[in-house]
């Protein structure tokens, strides 16, 4: 996500005192968000921090006694190095394979022409945002021992086995979970590449494996080490996947993390969080310093598809990569796909295939609180959320296109990008020990404004794009016809990006509407939102009501996306007659 | 005998082009017809025309970039319509310049050299003296991202130039670039294509830039070859009426043959009967177009009073007259049409509204059949 600013110089008003009540509504503004981002990001952080060096895990500001124990726990239990160790080795070979089946698939979609590149990529779409939670279901009825892979082995005289609570099982789940970043970033990446530079090369006599070493692969360097770099920090403090499948044998240091809080051992764990937090910033800079810059995800993950020119042929290149492609969409769309099978059989217990076919289930689902109640909840934390992660996102980006100094725009950008770099499990913790200080933990506002603080980042992304990209000509253009500063900016420039808006507002509504991990923590009622609903039955056992709901889930998400689609492409074909008129 | 080496070691003049009977679609549009085109080695030759006329795909045909339907391009006489751009020894600049954003200026040049397995001292030298004749020097180290418009362009022409091409394909080099600086660049390009003696094809759809380029052109249009000769020949003697208007301004009447003899072709318009250069010959009796250039028409009070050398062609009145630095550009009318007339600066701006008599130098108009 470059942040590209407008450098506009605008005409200030004239400089007023602090005190001057027509600065009154910016003060508190400014305040407001200030005081957000001190509450909810530097507190729990901060008190993460201080909490891993105190005795048991609690700080006391009258008595201040500091101690290095928990960390010298981290680097001498035998037991917390198992946990590491195999930290570690998850998030690196998850990481190696989202990269082998990611990049031939992102180049593979690059060399296909518009259309079909669009369909591809759509395919990857629906599977990323349908919720993790819902796959993991998915993919933890496959791996069963009753599952379709133990099915599909005795069915050709194998054995009956199970990869849950497996590393393996582990290792799946998470490169499902990884692979469409991957994707995202490296086609980006690669449709970003100027398609005249590889003829130039081939002009001048390069033959495709010179033009691949020596030109497209440094080209996509940066998009390649941005990949890896997320999905290594991702797997690196990933929780849900590693604690269904990987059960009590397998823990990670995410899962431990929770573990440890649940038993309110607060020392090590937030110890661990700590490590995982520098860790992580390690890696994002020596990213940065390597790679010469860090590119987020595709938000939109538009198709570009090649020009008339380029025509697709099938050779050795697109044969090979075509069939890996075919890979990554089994292991993106299998799991997707299996719940509606799952959620029509007869029997009280899930298996597959189904016995019979009911739709009890789906009527049940949508009758009785057992699922009313999350439905319910999960839609008003969403909506709150969306609306003040819009309402943020605005102002912050407001900021940052009319601030004078470029210092203030990167503080700003970068303050905004922060909470989504740190891992989850970390915030988490952190939010869950203030909130309880501030008698938030548990209710609607207090997860709220934490969801808030995970999913403005993204809204502010495409605010900020837009903003900058409009320019202030606009404004500045009804400030000529005597509009004021403020009618100016609703009439002209918030009016305008309506459409721009509605997307920040559903992105981060959907941000929400996934969550699991803070709300895991955050929620300590009886009624849950939706996602931490159907964790909990993947922890304590299945009813059959769970796939219908992850049925319908994986239907909406459907709906949204070909709608999506289609008014897109209404919108650019009339804009197309436009252009011919 | 590497291909860089021949050069050198035959010295002449090599890269004759011969496009045959090419026909491009694309997604079911015909973009090429049937197009033939000669280019002489060593020679400057320039494909003109609006954009979408087809010049920068029959380009790409010949560098090997697309694919095509049907026709054959031949390279100083053997037959290259199949073999791939890897192989056919041409240089390209892209109309972005498609530059190497991760490799520096002199890496940029090197790299078609070292594709070809030059090392070493010959590598350098040969880098070297690119950077010389590219005045780039003192930008070697320089990431693409780091020139400006021009210097970028120069890099593309010695990146291009680097491995003694037998073409040079340039794809509107200059396009991107300001007025003052498209002048500079173009006699440079000029100059480097001269010294290198590369036979160079180049795409614009500026008239200006293809005049001062070219040895001969070929001007373009909805995927044909219109016309093919010396600028200054397909400037005064246009054979369609695309063509006239395409290479700046030309007014037109209607017109119809009346006789023809070895002096020219005498055509009739309204009342008036004038000399037409020699050229298509027509059958007497045939409606025709008479075009002639704003500068090769004067003005007067009268019939009478055209002046010597000059026949009346038409009866207008002066709607608009400016002063446009070198010339007075002068608007008129009649029942039949609009007209455009360049005068001297020197002379007095006529007055609007005033009639006058629009007389044409005899034999310099020329006659277009009517469509």
């Amino acid at each position: 996500m470059s942040l590209s600013t407008t450098g506009i110089p605008t005409v200030r008003p004239p400089r007023r005192s602090i005190l001057d009540p027509v600065r009154l509504p910016k003060i508190a503004m400014a305040i407001a968000a200030a005081g957000f981002f001190v509450i909810f990001f530097f507190w729990p952080l901060l008190d993460v921090v201080l909490r891993s060096i105190s005795i048991d895990g609690v700080w006391d500001w009258s008595q201040p006694q500091l101690t290095l124990d928990h960390y010298l726990t981290i680097l001498q239990d035998d037991y917390l190095h198992l946990v590491e160790w195999r930290t570690v080795v998850l998030a690196v070979n998850s990481t190696l394979l989202a990269l082998l089946l990611g990049f031939p698939t992102a180049y593979f979609i690059s060399r296909l022409p518009g259309r079909a590149a669009g369909i591809v990529l759509l395919l990857i779409l629906i599977p990323f945002q349908v919720s993790i939670v819902v796959r993991l279901f998915a993919v933890t009825s496959i791996l069963s021992p009753n599952g379709l892979l133990s099915q599909a082995s005795q069915a050709l005289g194998g054995e009956r086995f199970s990869l849950l609570y497996t590393q393996g099982g582990t290792l799946v789940g998470t490169v499902m979970y990884l692979l469409p970043y991957m994707i995202l970033i490296l086609y980006s990446g690669m449709t970003g590449i100027d398609h005249n530079v590889i003829l130039a090369a081939k002009t001048m006599g390069a033959s495709g494996f010179q033009i691949f070493i020596k030109v497209f692969l440094p080209l996509v360097r940066t998009s390649i080490l941005s990949g890896a770099l997320l999905c290594f920090i991702l797997a690196l403090s990933f929780f849900i996947v590693p604690a269904i499948l990987g059960g009590p044998q397998e823990q990670t240091v995410a899962v431990y993390i929770q573990q440890q809080i649940d038993l309110f051992e607060w020392g090590v764990a937030s110890a661990l969080g700590v490590v995982l937090l520098a860790a992580t910033l390690i890696l994002y800079v020596a990213v940065i310093r390597i790679g010469g810059g860090f590119q987020a995800p595709g938000v939109g993950g538009q198709a570009k598809g090649v020009s008339a020119e380029q025509r697709f042929t099938w050779s050795a290149g697109t044969v090979t990569t075509g069939v890996l492609t075919l890979i990554s969409l089994l292991v993106l769309l299998l799991p997707v796909l299996i719940v509606f099978p799952l959620s029509v059989g007869e029997t009280q217990t899930v298996v597959f295939p189904p016995r019979g076919f009911t739709l009890e289930w789906y009527g049940e689902a949508l009758t009785t609180d057992t699922w009313l109640d999350p439905i319910a909840r999960s839609l008003l934390v969403a909506t709150l959320t969306g609306l003040a992660s819009t309402a943020l996102a605005l102002y912050l980006a407001r900021v940052v296109q009319t601030a004078k100094s470029e210092r203030t725009k990167v503080i700003i950008s970068g303050l905004a990008f922060a909470p989504i770099i740190t891992p989850a499990i970390l915030l988490a913790i952190g939010i869950y020990a203030v909130e309880l200080r501030l008698n938030l933990a548990g209710t609607i506002p207090g997860l709220v404004f934490a969801h808030t603080l995970v999913s403005f980042p993204l809204a502010f992304a495409i605010v900020n794009t837009a903003l900058a990209s409009r320019g202030l000509d606009l404004e500045t253009a009804a400030w000529t016809m005597g509009a004021s500063r403020i009618s100016a900016f609703w009439t002209v420039t918030v009016r305008g990006m309506i459409p721009v808006m509605l997307s920040a507002f559903g992105l981060a509504f959907v941000t929400s509407w996934d969550e699991v991990v803070l709300a895991l923590f955050l929620q300590t009622g009886p009624v849950k939102t939706l996602p931490v609903t159907i964790y909990q039955y993947l922890e304590s056992g299945i009813v059959p009501t769970v796939p219908a709901i992850a049925a319908l889930l994986t239907l909406l998400v459907i709906a949204v996306i070909i709608t999506q689609r289609i008014i897109q492409s209404r919108r650019s074909r009339s804009a197309i007659l436009a252009d011919q008129k | 005998m590497s291909p860089t080496h021949a050069a050198a070691a035959t010295g002449g003049k090599r890269g004759e082009v011969v496009v045959d009977g090419i026909t491009c679609d694309f997604s079911g549009t015909r973009v090429l017809h049937e197009t033939d085109l000669a280019v002489q080695a060593g020679e400057f030759f320039t494909l003109l025309g609006p954009s979408g006329s087809g010049k920068t795909t029959l380009l790409r045909i010949i560098a090997g970039l697309i694919d095509f339907t049907s026709g054959s391009v031949a390279i100083d006489g053997s037959d290259v319509t199949h073999l791939p751009t890897q192989q056919r020894d041409i240089g390209f600049v892209f109309q972005n310049y498609a530059l190497f954003p991760h490799l520096t200026v002199a890496q940029n040049i090197a790299f078609g050299l070292k594709i070809r397995k030059v090392r070493g001292a010959a590598l350098a030298k040969r880098v070297d003296e690119m950077l010389e004749l590219t005045e780039l020097g003192a930008l070697r180290d320089r990431h693409p991202s780091q020139l400006s418009g021009g210097q970028q362009q120069r890099v593309a022409l010695g990146r291009a130039l680097a491995q003694r091409p037998r073409v040079l394909l340039l794809d509107e080099p200059l396009g991107a670039l300001d007025r003052r600086l498209r002048q500079d660049l173009g006699s440079e390009i000029r100059r480097i294509q001269q010294e290198s003696e590369t036979t160079a094809i180049y795409v614009t759809h500026d008239q200006e830039e293809a005049y001062i380029l070219s040895d001969r052109m070929g001007v373009m249009e909805a995927g044909y070859i219109r016309q093919v000769g010396a600028p200054r020949d397909v400037y005064s003697a246009p054979n369609s009426k695309f063509v006239a208007n395409f290479l700046g301004e030309t007014n037109s009447f209607g017109a119809e043959v009346v006789g023809q003899d070895r002096s020219g072709t005498q055509v009739r318009t309204g009342e008036f009967v004038v000399t037409a250069s020699e050229g298509q010959a027509l059958a007497v009796g045939s409606a025709c177009t008479l075009s002639a250039r704003p500068e090769q028409i004067r003005l007067s009070p009268s019939v009478e009073a055209a002046p010597a050398g000059f026949e009346a062609v038409a009866r207008v009145t002066i709607t608009d007259a400016r002063f446009f630095g070198q010339t007075i550009r002068v608007r008129l009318a009649d029942e039949r049409g609009t007209y455009l007339v360049d005068l001297d600066s020197a002379e007095a701006i006529p007055e609007v509204g005033t009639p006058a008599v629009m007389s044409v130098r005899a034999r310099s108009a020329v006659l277009l059949p009517t469509p």
